[in-house]
Order: C-alpha cells, then structure tokens, then sequence
C-alpha cells in the first residue's frame, strides 16, 4: 500500500531523459516506484495530459525571515519551488550574537526592503543564537524544503562585532571564523555566501566585503572539508572584474575541491561584451576541472521611476534631462506652464510619445484603489484621449509626482541572447533573488518563465533539458543530496504542471508582511498552470490553495 | 559648461589618458536605472564603467551636459569629479 | 583535461594584502613609475573604487585592484555576440 500515486502523467524525472506516460508511487516521503505501477495507495492523483517532474529547486533567495512566519515562502511553492536556498550575498539570520541584531536587520532591510516592523518582536521570536537554533526555529513550519547557506558577513559580525566592517581579520579571528563555519556546516548549511557589492543601511559595505583573499581561502578550505558551496555576488557590469572574480573563484575551486557559483550574471544591449567574455572564462576555467556555476536568471530586468527624483531613465532626452534636474517647485511649473509642457510634448517625439513612453506602466500611485494602476501609459492616455506623453504628465501631477511606472524588459531581455546562455551547460539557471527588493519588484514566477518563453515560445531549450536545468542539475551542484529526480529512494518532491499553460502570472501588489501596518508591500506573482505541488509526499499545493502540510525539510542535514 | 576643478593631476608621462567614448542606460540588479559609460583606456582598448543612478547623474552634471550622447570625449577625471558631487550616503 | 598554462591572457590584477592602501599598491606593482602617475594610473584603470563605493575611493580588503589597462583579447570566445574591443580606437 503506497501513500500516494500519480497516475498516467507524462514524466519529466529530471534526468534530462525523454519524458514517458507513466506512475509514480510515493511511500513514507520516498519515491517508491516510477513507471507502470500496480497496487493501490491512500490517495491517487489523476496526471493525464499533464507533467510530472521533480520539485524546483530555487538556489538564490532571501527567504530567511520569511520563513520564521511563513514555511511555504510563499508564493515561491505555488510555482513549483520545493527547495530554496536562503542565505546568500552574505547574509544569513544565524548565527548571530544578540547584541548584532540591530546591525544584521539594517542590512537585511536595505537588501530585502523588508521594513523594520518585521523585525521587532511582531512578526516572530528571537529565539536563537546559533545556526542550529535558527533552524530549530523554521524546522516546524516549513512547507518548503530549505538547504540554507551561512552568511559570511554574520560569520564576520560574530567573531569581529563592529570591526567587521572595519578592518582585515587577524590569524587568531580568522581561526574563529573558520570554526564558527564548521559548526553552521555541521548544523545543516548547505555553504557559505559572501558578497563583493552589497551594503548596509547606511550604504556602507557589509563585513564581507573588508575580507582579505587569505580570509576567504581559509573559510574556503574549510568548505573543502564538507565538500560544500561558496556563492559569491559579483560586482554588476563590470566585466573585467567578473573575470577576475572567476580566476578567483577557480583557484578556491581547485585548490579546496569546492563548487562555487556566482550570481547574477546578465546579458544586456548596454553592454554586449559581458556576457561572451565571462562565459569564454568560465569554458576555460571549467575545463580546467574548477567548477565555477554562472547563475543567469531567467527574466527580463525592468526599471522603475516616478518623477519624484531625477532619473537616468530620462537621460537620452536632453529637454526631458534637464527638467528633471530642476528643483521641485521649478520642476513642477514646467510641467504646468503651457509653453514649457509643449517643449516637453514636443521633444517626446512626433507620435506623441507613444514609442518611448507608451508603453511605460503605471505600478504605484498613494491611492493604492486607482483604477490606473497596471495600465500602460498608452492605454491611459486613450481612455482620455490625449498622447502618451501627455496622459504620463497628468498622471504624475494628479498624484503629486508620487506616481511610479516601471519600463518592462529593459535588459537580459532578448531572448535569442538569454536563450543559449540559459541552454549552456556550463550555466546554472537561478538568481532569482525571492524574497528580496520585495518592495521594488516580483522575484517569483522564474521558473514559469522559464517555460513560457524559453521552451514553448523560442523552443531554445526541450521540457526534459529545462526541468533538468533547475531539478537535477541544481541538486548536483549545490551537493544536495537525493532531490531533484523521480527516482526510487529519492525524496518525494513532485510538480505536476500543465506544459501548455505554465507560466508566471502578472505583478500584483500583496499586503501580507506580519506586524506592519495594513500588511506592508510586496509585490508577488502567482503561479499559471501549476496544478499540483508535493513535497516530501505531501500534497502542500493544489488546485490553487496551499494545504495545511509542514513536510519541508532542511535538505543537506 | 561647468568649469570643473580637477581632483587628479594629469600624468605627464602617460598620453593619451582614459577618455569617454559613449554611454547607455542600463537597468539595475534593483530595479533602478544605471548609467554604463564607454571608456577607451590610453592603449586603445574600449570597457564599460558601470554606475548607480545618483553617480550617472552627477557624472552629466560635472560633464555640463544635458544628454548621455554628450559624454564622449569627457576624460576619466570626470568620473572622480562625479563622485564627489553625490550626495552623502549615510541615514 | 586543460592544463592551467593554457588559460588565456587575462588583465592583471591583485587583492589587496592587510594594511595595503592604494598608494602601497601603486608603489609595489609599479615601481618604474612616480608615485604620482603611478596613483593616477591606478586611479583610471580602478574606477569601481571609487563610482560604487561609499566612501569613494575607500579600498576594502576584497577589491580586485587592476595593475594595468584593459588588455586586447582577452576571453574573445565568441558565445552570442562579438567581443567589443579597440572598436574606435
């Protein structure tokens, strides 16, 4: 007697193999049986005509506080998602001293733009110190399964306090270092996560980054002995230093026999040269037998901006630039003065703005029930039949200049780039960040956006060689063991999708943070076409509601 | 134009310096727009230098310009100017 | 399996050592320059130092601190586009 099958799916087991109609059996968590398989259990799932893959593992998020309140980290499983690496860019929320708690949260919140009321007692407990502990405290509520990195900037802060971000470490707290590693790496961390460009609230560099190399490669031997992963984020459009961050990267790999993988790295039409470059490094580097995973994510990157401040966004535009530098009463009389605005109108173009701002959509104005909002500027403007530019205009005086549009897909957005970057053997699908900028943007729906675009509309990648780009292949490189296949013995992570239809959904604004005022912001993406989620053998998401299942498990442990 | 002051001295003994050749917007990891600048180093190699939002806009002040497409021919001190025009990043 | 000789020419750079400043590391890896030209040569092939940082110009210890300029060349593997270099020299 199985707990669960699933009967007549087409299935996807992550291997990269061709999928097949068949079963799969599931017992005590476990993938009992895949194929033709015969016998009865506690409940059976109808998958014809869908497919059935392994659960999505997500290695690059911020679900850290998250979890504290919310196991599911949602909508992060509604997509697929059964495993999630919190912890990256140096920041885990363990192990940490009390007296740290003040200066972690600042860069927690600058990172995540989680406000601070999530952090004073509200939202969740302080109940730990240690790396062991933090896990104690999410154990009991996850719905996801998490493989969590430790933070080298907590690492630094635990043994440094405030020099951390102050100095080089000393041989006697680099040996701290290394042995506070250890523990958190004995606790169940899945690596250590340390960050070249990240901030604190003060815009002041995190400890992680006042590392010397020495520092790095003694934490990195450390790793070696685990076996374990070290992420790095390196410096944005700078490829040079990429490059460097590579060779880096390669002689900690090689030298320590770790795998390491750096994110973000994007494709864009400003600079065409980064991406070819770096991947040009990694093929060497790779074949030299480092292991040095490229994290690319899957969606386009998006600008936001309000008229509020001064933004390059206007910078091409020499009329529109030099308003915008203007201080804000000034500013204002411009855009209201009658000839001034029809300088503006006119230097936005012959068809009325319509091909640099039409398309422009209004995300945000304060009257959160505007109708307005995720209307493009085009459709605005000929519901009150004016131009683009001038219904852009009105908009933002009507809401004080508080209105704020995003311009979509502005860069690592062509797909016949993104595509074979995203094929390529030697790159590792991620970066998706969930969890953070929650504030700014939706860091959800990567994965249906893999398919969407990637495997249904350019075709550049197969469903088999998709599903084995973030099941298997993610599993395998972060040593994450028994996940990421439909195979006997392995755990029972399973999606069943609809391959027509899955997809992210639009960018929608949730109020859900815990402990802030009408529930804070958050923008999110619900799942399309995803049916049915299970994880470790429970079904945790179905038929568009999430159940009552706590089945996630720390997955390295 | 603005007459700026230099912070950096140029060196006699290596000509030609760093000198801008182009410029693009860019979107950022966060969501804010970033400016990538087009530098062609003293041995004729081209890179792109990347900035935040507030340092691009300071770079165009500096420059006295009023359009990205303006930047060319602006040499590398410019950058140094820039940052010191922005404003202090502490809460 | 490739041997490491056989990487190809990558500009070079080092990682600051405790204690170093950029005035130390104009002095040491540029020792046939003045100092002056030797800190005005780092100061243009290092400008992340200084536009993404606060304070500008504040060396950390996991900087990538460049000891020459971009070099022609380097990683010029095709892979969906065209290497940019010496375009308009």
């Amino acid at each position: 007697m199985f707990d669960v099958i699933i009967r007549g799916g087409s299935i996807v087991d992550g291997s990269g193999a061709p999928s097949f109609i068949g079963d799969v059996a599931i017992k005590d968590g476990r993938i009992a049986e895949v194929g033709k398989v015969d016998g009865a259990a506690a409940r059976e799932i109808n998958a014809a005509g869908r497919v059935v893959a392994p659960g999505f593992i997500d290695p690059h998020t911020h679900f850290d506080a998250q979890l504290l309140w919310d196991g599911a980290a949602k909508p992060a499983l509604e997509h697929g998602i059964t495993t999630i690496v919190p912890g990256n860019c140096s920041l885990s929320l363990a192990p940490l001293k009390v007296e740290h708690r003040e200066a972690l949260t600042g860069m927690f919140r600058q990172i995540e733009e989680l406000p601070p009321e999530v952090f004073d007692g509200s939202a969740f407990d302080w109940t730990w110190e240690s790396f062991d502990d933090y896990l104690k405290a999410i154990r009991e509520g996850l719905s996801v399964n998490v493989a969590p990195l430790v933070g080298h900037s907590v690492i630094r802060l635990w043994v440094m306090g405030d020099a951390a971000q102050q100095r080089a470490a000393n041989p006697q707290e680099i040996q701290g270092m290394c042995e506070l590693l250890r523990e958190c790496l004995q606790a169940g961390a899945v690596g250590l996560s340390t960050s070249y460009v990240d901030v604190d609230q003060n815009l002041y560099p995190v400890p992680s980054r006042w590392a010397h190399f020495e520092e790095l490669d003694a934490l990195a031997a450390v790793l070696g002995e685990y076996g374990r992963v070290l992420q790095v984020v390196p410096e944005f459009y700078a490829t040079d230093i990429t490059l460097a961050r590579v060779d880096q990267l390669a002689e900690l790999s090689l030298k320590h026999d770790i795998p390491t993988t750096f994110s973000p790295l994007f494709d864009n039409a400003a600079t065409p040269d980064n991406v070819p470059r770096v991947m040009a490094r990694v093929h060497e580097q790779m074949a030299r037998g480092a292991r040095v995973w490229p994290q690319v994510q899957t969606r386009p990157i998006d600008i936001s901006f309000s008229f509020e401040l001064p933004s390059l966004f206007f910078a091409a535009n020499p009329t529109w630039y030099t308003v915008m530098r203007l201080p804000y009463a000034e500013r204002t009389t411009a855009f209201t003065d009658p000839d001034q605005r029809a300088k503006l109108v006119a230097a936005a173009g012959p068809d009325g703005g319509a091909s640099w701002l039409g398309s422009l959509i209004l995300r945000h104005v304060p009257d959160a029930a505007s109708k307005l909002v995720g209307q493009s500027v085009a459709q605005i403007a000929s519901e009150r039949g004016v131009s683009p530019v001038e219904a852009l205009i009105d908009v933002s005086l009507e809401h004080d200049f508080k209105a704020h549009f995003l311009a979509e897909s502005v860069g690592h957005d062509v797909n016949s780039r993104v595509g074979p970057l995203l094929a390529d053997d030697n790159v590792h699908i991620g970066a998706s960040d969930g969890g953070a900028h929650i504030a700014s943007f939706s860091t959800y729906g990567d994965t249906g956006y893999l398919f969407s675009e990637f495997v249904r509309a350019t075709g550049e990648l197969s469903l088999e060689h998709a599903v084995r780009k973030i099941t298997s292949d993610t599993a395998r490189i972060w040593g994450i063991p028994e996940r990421g296949e439909l195979a006997p013995g392995f755990a029972a992570d399973v999606v069943i999708f609809d391959a027509d239809t899955i997809a992210r959904g639009p960018e929608r604004m949730a109020h859900d943070l815990p402990g802030v005022a009408e529930g804070g912001l958050r923008y999110v993406r619900d799942s399309v076409g995803v049916e049915t989620v299970l994880v470790n053998g429970a079904v945790a998401f179905e038929s568009g509601a999430y159940t009552d299942a706590h089945s996630g498990q720390v997955a390295v442990a | 134009m603005a007459t700026p002051s230099l912070v950096a001295q140029p060196a006699p003994t290596r000509m030609p310096e760093p000198v801008i050749v182009g410029a693009s917007i860019a979107g950022g990891h966060d969501g804010a727009a970033e400016l990538i600048v087009q530098v062609r180093f003293e041995n004729g190699v081209v890179r792109d230098v990347a900035m935040e939002n507030d340092t691009g806009l300071a770079l165009m002040s500096v420059c006295g310009v009023h359009s990205i497409e303006e930047l060319a021919g602006q040499p590398w001190q410019r950058f140094l100017e820039a940052v010191g025009q922005v404003p202090a990043k502490s809460s | 399996m490739t041997q490491p000789e056989q990487l190809s020419r990558q500009r070079r750079f080092v990682a600051p050592k405790p204690g170093d400043t950029l005035e130390l590391i104009a002095e040491r890896e540029l020792p046939e320059m003045s100092v002056a030209d030797a800190m005005a040569a780092l100061q243009g092939w290092n400008l992340h130092i200084f536009l993404m940082r606060n304070p500008p110009g504040m060396l950390t210890g996991s900087d990538v601190v460049f000891v020459e300029p971009p070099v022609e060349g380097d990683g010029n593997t095709v892979f969906g586009g065209s290497a940019r270099a010496n375009s308009d020299a």
